[in-house]
């Protein structure tokens, strides 16, 4: 794995995970999920072969009720967690066609499959990829590119709306439990996985739906 | 048989072919139905039929992408007949099979603004009457392609996907009020939409990739919506209806 490319790269995981794949020896680019597609495709452009690309995003929120979200925190949601990754992969595809080869992974939540109280703007969002985790998977093989999600709940269950409790392990979600997940996928072990999610939740999201 | 008298449903996007029917069939069940769509012929077609044959139909014409002019309509609505008991959320568009590469921007905000936004702040305008009658029924319109995936129209995968999120949030949410939120998946289906994307020889290429060889009805698909609104199904919540037929599988 030559070169990687993380989108909200100062969040806490994206952080980790930019450190761990630095420490493996990877040119590391990040960029801001800041949706704007404009200035992900001149950093992706930028940032040369991109054998891995990340896409991160960890949007703070305040945990609104349904009634409460208002547009602006509905359309700040989208374009940090959809936008940023939509046009990410549209600007990563023919940097990989001419390597050849690549893997795409999406970070997103177990909330789209537990549901969650106060939080219905990052659900839907966070929802959002596993369905183009499964149409990428199929759009971007015959270019010999990997798509799949990992559901990272770094610090699941610590909320007050979530209970307040841990997982069924009787402790939360750290961020080396993400990065050993995402290690698998971007390595040899995933070679022939496409198109899956891996719900790194401490088997939380059995609970709900 | 089901009886829906006494409720007033909202079925946005019927002037098109399933909004249509899921339309006919809930004012045929006794409800007084508001028909939306954006285009105004549309909708005056779908309540003159209903009307026709003796059922209730009030016409909506607004761009549910405009929240405030939802929310006015929805207001208008509950003060001439009351408050909204059952959502159909069912307005969309179609993805026209495009490739990532060829979906600019506006493309993409139009397909997550209809789909996404749309059914969120629709649910948002009608969510305080149902929370104060103690009941209430949503049901969301996804696709099987939300589940399947498909090798085009990512951007419209994606919004079915995110509408697959906000169903089961507002599950987790509503239940404590007596409101149910599901989602049906409809397999492609004929339609003015279908139909304009795959013209009638791809519908027949679809129907022959089935494991039935046929492809379903609009009223097939309503009995899915159907489902949800029954007493019986009070219970019911957070869950997706996958309504897309088996293909056959053919190694490769």
């Amino acid at each position: 794995m030559s070169g990687v490319f993380i989108t909200d790269g100062t969040g806490p995981l994206g952080k980790a995970l930019a450190s761990y794949f630095e420490k493996e020896g990877c040119k590391v680019a990040t960029h801001p999920s800041n949706g704007d597609s404009k200035s992900i495709r001149e950093a992706i452009i930028k940032a040369g072969p991109i054998e891995l690309l990340i896409n991160n995003s960890e949007p703070a929120f305040e945990r609104l009720s349904f009634e409460q979200i208002n547009e602006k925190e509905f359309s700040a949601m989208v374009s940090s967690v959809i936008r940023t990754a939509f046009f990410a992969v549209q600007a990563v595809q023919p940097v990989m066609r001419i390597l050849g080869r690549g893997k795409i992974i999406n970070i997103s939540s177990s909330a789209p499959v537990r549901g969650m109280l106060k939080g219905a703007h990052y659900t839907a969002a966070k929802g959002a990829l596993y369905s183009l985790t499964r149409s990428w998977a199929q759009e971007l093989a015959p270019d010999n590119i990997r798509v799949n999600l990992v559901a990272a709940d770094v610090g699941l269950g610590t909320a007050a709306e979530d209970g307040g409790g841990k997982t069924p392990f009787g402790r939360s979600i750290s961020k080396q439990d993400i990065i050993r997940c995402v290690e698998f996928l971007a390595g040899s072990g995933g070679n022939m996985i496409s198109g899956q999610e891996i719900i790194v939740d401490g088997g939380f999201a059995k609970l709900g739906f | 048989m089901q009886d829906l008298r006494g409720n007033i449903v909202l079925v946005t996007g019927a002037g098109g072919t399933l909004g249509a029917s899921h339309a006919r069939e809930i004012a045929a069940k006794g409800a007084h139905v508001i028909v939306h769509d954006l285009n105004k012929e549309s909708v005056d077609a779908v309540v003159d039929k209903i009307r026709e044959v003796g059922g209730i139909a009030s016409p909506m014409v607004c761009d549910i992408t405009d929240v405030s002019a939802v929310r006015t309509c929805v207001e208008k609505i509950t003060s001439d007949h009351g408050a909204i008991s059952i959502l159909i959320n069912n307005a969309g568009i179609t993805g026209n099979n495009a490739l990532i590469g060829d979906i600019d921007e506006d493309f993409f905000d139009r397909m997550f603004d209809i789909h996404v936004k749309g059914a969120f702040f629709t649910i948002q305008a009608v969510i305080s009457g149902m929370k104060a009658a103690g009941r209430g029924r949503i049901v969301n319109t996804i696709s099987g392609r939300a589940h399947s995936g498909a090798i085009s129209g990512s951007h419209y995968n994606g919004a079915k996907g995110a509408i697959v999120g906000l169903t089961r949030a507002l599950a987790s949410e509503f239940a404590p009020f007596g409101i149910t939120v599901n989602a049906v998946a409809p397999g492609v289906t004929p339609s003015g939409m279908t139909r304009a994307r795959l013209g009638e020889g791809g519908l027949a290429a679809r129907a022959k990739q089935l494991v039935s060889e046929r492809l379903p009805t609009p009223e097939e698909i309503t009995s899915g919506v159907m489902f949800f609104l029954a007493e019986e199904a009070a219970i019911v919540t957070g869950r997706i209806l996958n309504m897309q037929q088996p293909r056959k599988v053919e190694v490769l």
